[in-house]
């Protein structure tokens, strides 16, 4: 079962991202959005420390990785900030921590491990944590090779939690961490929606989980990369969507989910590109984009440099002519086994708010939808293999549209 | 109750239900044995073969080199040397083709499926999925 150590150096990570308090309101946050936010920023600053110092040729320890996060924690906020009310509880979050105590007990029934995890995310991080470095040449070998151009927030993750071991990676606690992930996320919508009094902050936290529950254990991602890329999108999300003063106010954390992203999954750096380009180019968001597009630039001129490039190179076989067959599939799946219904809650929930203002959204959930009918439009796409767990990113934006829809138009208090 | 919230409460109560339903399909509330005791097509098999690699990570001396295959699936080695690896953290994982004849051999084999015919190596341990073999010379 799960282990001390892996429990305990995660733990650290929101402490060592307290330091997000600094950022614009997020000392106004209230904790159920405050405590996602630290954990996402200390998760990124300690794999970016583990980036840098890979690429540096050094190898990390904790003597390397923890000064800079402590010190910044430690640093006093810019400003005094109010103290953010206390929030009034919410009985439809019942159904929330139902569905995830659903996931965790299927968990640990053993029932939703990914076949990848055990072959390499779970494997490659422990290497990362044997060697204290991103080892790519362990990757890269012929006679087991393990995906080495797969960015490596996860596996980083994984070797963050071996730190001062003995050398093995605690197998059951990668593959806790996804109710951990979705958990937080909820955590996050809830307590952003909140914050920026959307009154549909509650139904759509649940809708969240109970539906993101569901499809964690239809697709047995545990251990996988998608927890922790939804975790980030959504504080992403989070952080564009629900302002209170100014839609520029939650900047800092936006950019650091974003970066985050990017280093999650290969088509994190497609959402990050779609997401920029529909809710960033304005005059007041631009600089959200300096970070995850520095952060993208870095990973690929890395994976350049050392021979990491395959997945992003687009596949021989992609073809025009396999556009329509490919799509009427893109179509069936597009249901998730669930009759289009998370679609038609979303909607449902938009189309009685301001529907104007979910347009980026709908618009960038379009858009990776039709980026994944790019990537499978070939001779045989087999979307029934993945399109369940890629076609959660186009979701996870629409369900910020109905939140979106429903943002008060000027400064509310909070919802009491 | 507004529109939001009540189709909010209608779908997320659903997806719930549903949820609860698919797990216990698969068995419902248990302590595994294993991370994978219950995943994947043929969970008992996946399990006993965790089971068996953390079997022989317990009891090899750290340090000690090791290879795993299965002889009558020799395609699959790639596959069985990914999970090697992440299985057996405290050895040194070495590539199949080290029992071929002129190179070092390994410490230990695991085999899956069938046993090894290689007169080097004795049997050290043998679970219904597969052995552990300890070399002799």
């Amino acid at each position: 079962m799960i282990g001390a150590r892996f429990v305990l150096l995660t733990l650290a990570l929101p402490l060592l991202g307290s330091y997000a308090r600094r950022f614009g309101n997020v000392r106004e946050l209230p904790w159920s959005a405050r405590l996602p936010v630290y954990f996402a920023t200390g998760l990124f600053t300690i794999v970016a420390e583990m980036f840098v110092l890979t690429a540096l040729g050094v190898q990390w320890s904790a003597a390397w990785l923890l000064p800079l996060p402590i010190l910044l924690s430690l640093l006093p906020p810019y400003r005094r900030a109010e103290v953010a009310a206390p929030q009034k509880r919410d009985a439809i979050l019942l159904i929330a921590i139902i569905a995830l105590a659903i996931l965790v007990s299927s968990v640990l029934a053993g029932a939703l491990t990914s076949g990848d995890y055990v072959i390499f995310w779970g494997t490659k991080g422990q290497r990362f944590g044997q060697t204290h470095t991103l080892d790519y040449a362990f990757t890269l070998d012929p006679n087991h090779y393990m995906h080495p151009d797969y960015p490596p927030l996860v596996p980083f993750f994984y070797a963050w939690t071996m730190l001062g071991g003995d050398g093995a990676f605690d197998w059951w606690g990668g593959i806790l961490s996804a109710p951990m992930f979705l958990g937080l996320g909820v955590a996050a919508v809830w307590g952003f929606g909140r914050y920026a009094g959307i009154r549909v902050a509650g139904p759509m936290a649940a809708l969240f989980a109970s539906s993101y529950a569901l499809f964690y254990i239809r697709n047995a991602v545990a251990g996988n990369a998608e927890p922790a890329l939804h975790f980030f999108e959504t504080i992403a999300l989070c952080a564009l969507t629900c302002w209170r003063d100014r839609e520029n106010e939650h900047n800092a954390i936006a950019a650091i989910a974003l970066a985050g992203v990017t280093l999650t999954k290969v088509e994190g750096g497609v959402f990050v590109a779609i997401v920029l380009l529909l809710t960033c180019l304005s005059r007041s968001r631009w600089k959200v984009g300096i970070l995850p597009v520095l952060t993208l630039s870095s990973w690929l001129l890395f994976g350049y440099v050392h021979g990491l490039t395959d997945t992003y190179v687009p596949r021989e076989d992609l073809s025009i002519r396999y556009l329509v067959p490919t799509a009427r599939e893109m179509v069936k799946e597009l249901a998730l086994r669930l009759h289009y219904t998370p679609w038609i809650a979303a909607a449902v929930i938009l189309i009685s708010g301001r529907a104007h203002r979910a347009m980026p959204y709908v618009l960038a959930s379009l858009g990776f939808i039709a980026f994944l009918l790019s990537v499978y439009t070939r001779a045989e796409p087999h979307l029934d293999w993945s399109a369940g767990r890629t076609l959660m990113t186009p979701l996870l934006l629409f369900y910020f549209a109905a939140l979106a829809a429903h943002r008060p138009q000027a400064q509310p208090a909070l919802v009491a | 109750m507004r529109i939001p919230s009540l189709a909010g409460w209608i779908f997320a109560a659903a997806f719930t239900v549903i949820a609860a339903r698919e797990h216990l399909a698969r068995g419902g509330p248990r302590l595994a044995r294993s991370i994978a005791s219950n995943s994947s097509n043929n969970p008992r098999d996946a399990e006993a073969t965790l089971l068996l690699y953390a079997y022989a990570s317990r009891t090899m001396p750290k340090g000690a080199t090791v290879t795993a295959l299965k002889p009558r699936s020799r395609g699959e080695d790639m596959m069985v040397a990914r999970i090697t690896h992440g299985q057996l953290p405290y050895q040194r994982v070495v590539p199949q083709h080290a029992l071929q004849p002129g190179q070092t051999p390994p410490d230990y084999v695991l085999t899956f499926g069938a046993p090894l015919a290689d007169p080097r190596y004795a049997h050290a341990y043998e679970t219904r999925i597969g052995a552990l073999w300890k070399r002799m010379q």
